[in-house]
């Protein structure tokens, strides 16, 4: 795709490497709770991926959700946003059945795309910890054993 | 002041854009002539221009595309209103999206 430089040159990065974000009519900054979603949003479309979070901040994330506090799609995640880069850290439960490593590297691959295709940030890593294995059962509530 | 209103009603009006966002403590607020325009600083820059910072909730949609139409809208309004060599930088904030 050959352009005119007169036509890139409202474009061209300021910066020492290119990024999208900062431009010579002014920079582009995006808040860490921004990229947090994002990347929560990316990571629920992984099949094999049954939630995110652990226990005990599911636990508690059903609580704040139920007060109407907390994001469901945001737990589990942490960020960490630079001028350029980010740095996403998950915990994730999986189903039962799926090989944790593919579900990890189809996780990995999912969340660096969505988060440079949308916000313009280079993703530097993403570190992934299994917290949890669920069963199919699981969610069925246990029917009591009453009658002999 | 005037910069600000007319950054403010030209980044709202673009598609992608869902509000302006003063922050939780109301810092990015333009005040002056009885008006406050909630999400937009100006800043004096040294060369006479004045630098724009426009702090957005936007969709969820590919962000510096849509930061680079909200510049161009914005430089194209101060233009059209005789403000095109006041304004200086213009630096998108997204504060948030507004998601799915």
């Amino acid at each position: 795709m050959a352009m005119h430089p007169a036509e890139t040159t409202s474009e061209a990065p300021t910066g020492d490497t290119a990024s999208p974000l900062r431009t010579s009519r002014g920079e582009t900054t995006i808040d860490d709770g921004v990229v947090t979603k994002v990347a929560g949003i990316a990571a629920r479309e992984v099949g094999g991926v049954h939630a995110l979070g652990g226990g005990a901040v599911r636990a508690i994330g059903a609580m704040t959700q139920r007060v109407g506090i907390g994001d469901e799609r945001t737990q589990g995640v942490t960020v960490e946003v630079g001028e350029r880069e980010a740095a996403v850290d998950l915990t994730i439960v999986v189903e039962y059945g799926e090989p944790i490593p593919r579900v990890a590297e189809a996780l990995r691959d999912n969340v660096i795309r969505r988060i440079e295709g949308l916000t313009g940030l280079s993703v530097t890593e993403v570190n992934i910890a299994v917290s949890d294995l669920h069963f199919p059962g699981d969610d069925q509530p246990a029917e009591p054993d009453r009658v002999q | 002041m005037r910069i600000a209103r007319v950054a403010a009603d030209a980044a709202i009006a673009v598609p992608g854009v869902v509000g302006l966002r003063a922050g939780a403590l109301g810092l990015h607020v333009t005040s002056g002539g009885g008006q406050r325009v909630h999400g937009v600083t100006v800043t004096a820059l040294s060369d006479g221009r004045y630098e724009v910072d426009l702090h957005l909730v936007c969709a969820l949609v590919a962000l510096p595309a849509l930061a680079e139409r909200v510049r161009t809208a914005v430089v194209g309004s101060a233009a059209a209103v005789g403000l095109g060599e006041a304004v200086g930088p213009v630096h998108v904030r997204i504060e948030e999206v507004a998601g799915p």
